[in-house]
């Protein structure tokens, strides 16, 4: 909710019921994401991608974007599925984009994983949590790179080639 | 949309869940109460249910990723990031 410079707050009381209030900023105009810089120069590519992320609307977006940047993309909403992904998949996979952040496998233990089914796989990790733990410190020890929640398909796009080239 | 479905999972013995969503313009005050917001426009959304409320020790947790006080495999946790949609 911090991300959109917005505030949740709820008050309940036992047997009587809750109320959620959530109030967001007014957009004035036509929406405008954050940093967007000069789309049409991200280059794609052809290599194979896993796109592991638990929030639908999320994955569909970076999937879609991925694949229209000529990707082959895997798409897998949770570390089991992800995992099961993978050992049906028999072509090479070039990069793992995961939440980092998920319930039951989180991202890093779910990098471990693949990792010893592929070695040497390149991961990009997510999340919208970037206040509740220190990301560069994170990154140094688990060994990855971080993209931060909201992201555009733009934005993921240009993280992509960094990571793979 | 995970704000209504909690509504819903916390009244099984049925009831009504009220939502409203309102144009607002915030003072220093309202804004210094929500987690010091900026004054300026916003948007009030209220998801209210008549359901079975939460209990008082459980009520610091409410927002923690993943937390949960229902069964598995019954919708996604109360906790569920207000912000995964991001």
């Amino acid at each position: 909710m911090k991300q959109h410079g917005g505030h949740i707050s709820f008050r309940s009381e036992e047997g009587k019921g809750t109320t959620f209030e959530v109030t967001l900023p007014r957009a004035e105009g036509a929406p405008q994401p954050a940093s967007e810089e000069t789309p049409a120069q991200v280059s794609g590519g052809r290599e194979t991608i896993l796109v592991v992320e638990d929030e639908p609307l999320v994955r569909d977006m970076a999937v879609e974007g991925l694949r229209a940047r000529g990707y082959s993309v895997l798409a897998a909403e949770n570390g089991a599925h992800a995992l099961q992904l993978v050992r049906q998949h028999f072509g090479p996979i070039d990069l793992l984009i995961t939440d980092l952040v998920m319930p039951q496998i989180g991202g890093s233990e779910l990098a471990g994983l693949l990792e010893k089914a592929r070695p040497g796989l390149r991961v990009l990790y997510t999340s919208g949590y970037t206040e509740s733990f220190d990301v560069p410190k994170t990154m140094r020890a688990i060994g990855g790179t971080f993209l931060r929640k909201p992201y555009t398909p733009t934005i993921l796009a240009q993280k992509v080639r960094e990571v793979l080239d | 949309m995970n704000l209504v479905a909690n509504a819903r999972d916390a009244m099984p013995k049925g009831g009504k869940v009220t939502i409203e969503a309102d144009s607002v313009v915030l003072d220093r005050d309202e804004a210094g109460r929500r987690g010091a917001l900026e004054p300026g426009p916003y948007v009030r959304i209220r998801v209210a249910d008549t359901g079975i409320g939460i209990r008082p020790e459980t009520q610091p947790f409410v927002f923690e990723p993943f937390f949960t006080t229902k069964d598995k495999g019954k919708g996604r946790a109360s906790g569920s990031p207000p912000a995964s949609a991001s």
